[in-house]
């Protein structure tokens, strides 16, 4: 019922800007799909192809059995929440949510009883008769939500709808999304910037740039298994630790660090080249605290340390240039830690490691690393290497 | 005397008079007392200017002719409503029904056109857009003058000289362009994003327009309404060419005034005047609240 294709869909907007290149997507009934990505890589521009909003200039869409390609946003049976709200500002609550059901001619016992059941769901019963000037930037959400809700459309269309509020509610408004995706049971497609938000509500993430699909997946595949630099830079918070190592033989050198190349990798064709080695902060270990006798140990020096209470940052310097990738450090809210102003040819390196450890600014650590969960990418194309069978998930 | 430049540090409006410019280098909160002391000075003499005249008619509108003659000031004897009465007589009830008809009619027609040129103009795309805002808008600086003896002429062949449609038809034609201008810019800050939200709800281009775009842009039809009222309420020269036999009320105070000088009631005179200007005001008391609640209050946030 509310599957969506999208099918080989470009989007040229006047002026010759191609926002969108060639994106082929099918998004599932009852999928909660997020679309995520820097700001300006055409996510938006491709949820408003799906709404209507913005004509396709090449390809098709379809929604349900039908194709809606041509048709006007009313025609399509979906709603959408928009980032600001945008609330009748001149109507209640009441008249802001069965605004689209009158239109439709509904009969009044119908609307109000929708209208209440939604107002009930979202904890709106006593804001009925207040106009949006009179809510809260969090209610004002929920009745951009109401309103979407009782249409009981084939799919609902989110545009950044929690960017607007502050930290908390944003954090209390997407647990909220996620418990009203598991009682609909209705597809959602999602847009955001914010890789969090994207990994806690996706049922499957579509990763986006520059107009072009990167990857979609669930998020821990996302996370686990990105398929080139981008994604991996992209996805995880704090971001992924990438240097430039050279491959000799079985070892992998970057900076003064000599490590395994874990069994497995298919890098012999790089063998006396370099490839872009990428780390997740998680995947290292203070081993002081946390001891395994099988895993490979580097020793650095701690330039910042950020006790968070349940983990500790460690920050230091590889001496090795860093890989910069285009577009992914662009979100200052996106929570990650500023990166340190590295001094030339020098990286900056995040490790999340247990709260207990010792590490204070300027001590030495010494960090277990676990080279299995290495990701390695071509230097050139920025694809990974792919190279073992990787287990899904792991803890 | 330096009315030139205005060195001032303080970052005050740059809209001080220039009467100021002398004292200027001061700095900080005496910078802005000073500007504020000058701006109530200027408002409240700009009051007394609109008040005293104002509160004159209004005072010999209830006095004898020569009570107004002998103490402008003086309270009188006794009120002498009968001045509206014998206005009244004199044929202001009449021209106050036409002005009120024609006004209505033109502030109607011209703020319903208007508002949907406007918007079509600043929310839709297609070719010969901004030439059309552009004609509207050179339509602002034709004087009205300049058009009168052709509009005489075209007036007289649709044949609608001294009738209410015509003068309707030409003062909308005359308040047409600024109410597109004004009603654009403020189509302009409305955000799409509520318009599309209706489209999604189901609405069509009509449908957005009349139940969501039309009642967001309250604030600024009131303005524009008021401004319209007043303006064509106002309209002497247009009438005067074009309805000769069915004079409004500003046609009617001249020939009033024109007559007095042989009949010497000028108490008439005056509650003629009153009656002409109440209409203004009380349209102006009943919505000015409104105005100032409509432009401040955010729509969206």
């Amino acid at each position: 019922m509310g599957r969506i294709v999208l099918e080989h869909v470009s989007k040229e907007f006047p002026g010759g800007v191609q926002a969108v290149r060639d994106v082929s997507l099918e998004i599932g009934d009852g999928e909660f799909m997020v679309l995520v990505g820097p700001s300006g890589c055409g996510k938006t521009t491709i949820l408003r192809m799906i709404a209507g909003l913005d004509e396709v200039t090449d390809g098709e869409v379809t929604i349900g059995d039908r194709v809606v390609t041509d048709e006007k946003p009313k025609d399509r049976d979906i709603a959408m929440v928009f980032q600001n709200y945008a609330l009748y500002p001149h109507m209640n609550v009441e008249q802001n949510i069965g605004f689209g059901m009158r239109l439709r001619r509904t009969p009044k016992p119908v609307v109000k009883q929708r209208v209440s059941g939604a107002a009930q769901a979202l904890a709106l019963l006593d804001y009925l008769a207040r106009k949006p000037a009179d809510l809260s930037g969090g209610q004002r959400q929920r009745v951009a939500i109401g309103r979407a809700m009782v249409r009981e459309p084939k799919a609902f269309l989110m545009d950044e709808p929690l960017s607007n509020l502050d930290a908390k509610l944003r954090v209390q408004m997407r647990a909220e999304l996620a418990r009203l995706h598991k009682q609909l049971g209705t597809t959602i497609v999602y847009v955001t910037h914010d890789q969090v938000e994207a990994m806690t509500l996706g049922t499957r993430v579509a990763v986006v740039r520059d107009g072009v699909l990167q990857q979609v997946d669930t998020p821990q595949v996302l996370f686990h298994n990105p398929v080139n630099l981008f994604v991996a830079g992209f996805i995880g918070s704090p971001t992924m630790n990438l240097v430039e190592a050279a491959v000799t033989g079985d070892k992998l050198e970057f900076g003064s660090h000599r490590l395994p190349v874990p069994p497995g990798t298919a890098l012999e064709a790089y063998n006396g080249r370099t490839v872009i080695l990428g780390i997740r902060p998680s995947d290292f270990e203070d081993a002081d605290v946390w001891r395994d006798e099988r895993l490979p140990v580097i020793e650095v020096t701690a330039d910042v340390v950020e006790d968070l209470g349940t983990e500790a940052h460690v920050l230091f310097s590889v001496d090795a240039p860093p890989v910069q990738v285009e577009g992914v450090d662009e979100d200052p809210e996106a929570g990650a830690p500023i990166p340190l102003v590295a001094a030339e040819g020098t990286s900056v390196f995040t490790a999340a490691v247990d709260a207990r450890t010792a590490a204070r600014i300027g001590s030495t650590v010494r960090l277990s690393v676990n080279p299995a969960r290495f990701h390695f990418f071509d230097r050139d194309s920025g694809r990974v290497i792919r190279s073992r069978p990787q287990p899904a998930a792991s803890s | 005397m330096a009315v030139t430049t205005r060195t001032d540090d303080a970052g005050t409006p740059t809209a001080t008079p220039p009467r100021q410019a002398g004292d200027g280098r001061r700095a900080g909160r005496a910078g802005d007392a000073g500007v504020n002391v000058l701006s109530h000075v200027v408002l409240i003499g700009w009051s007394v200017m609109v008040l005293v005249p104002f509160a004159w008619a209004l005072l010999a509108s209830v006095k004898t002719s020569g009570e107004i003659f002998g103490s402008p000031w003086s309270l009188p004897e006794s009120f002498q409503w009968s001045n509206f009465a014998s206005a009244w007589d004199k044929g202001v009830g009449q021209y106050l029904l036409n002005s009120v008809i024609v006004v209505t009619g033109g502030v109607v027609l011209t703020m319903l056109l208007g508002s949907m040129a406007a918007y079509v103009l600043a929310r839709y795309r297609f070719p010969g857009n901004r030439f059309v805002f552009y004609l509207f808008a050179a339509g602002m600086m034709f004087p009205v003058f300049l058009a009168i003896v052709p509009l005489f002429f075209v007036v007289q062949n649709l044949g609608m000289l001294s009738t209410y449609q015509g003068l309707i038809l030409v003062y909308v034609a005359y308040s047409l362009p600024f109410t597109v201008f004004f009603m654009h810019a403020f189509f302009k800050t409305l955000p799409t994003s509520v318009a599309e939200a209706a489209f999604m709800d189901g609405c069509s281009h009509a449908g957005v327009f009349f139940r969501v775009m039309l009642p967001m842009a309250k604030p600024g039809l009131l303005s524009i309404g008021i401004f319209n009222v007043i303006g064509q309420f106002n309209q002497f020269v247009l009438p005067q060419f074009l309805s000769p036999e069915k004079p409004v009320l500003a046609q009617g105070i001249a020939t009033l005034l024109a007559s007095q000088r042989y009949e010497g009631d000028w108490g008439a005179l005056f509650a003629a005047l009153t009656i002409a200007m109440v209409p203004v005001v009380v349209v102006y008391l009943l919505f000015y609240r409104q105005v100032q609640a409509g432009l401040t209050s955010g729509t969206l946030k």
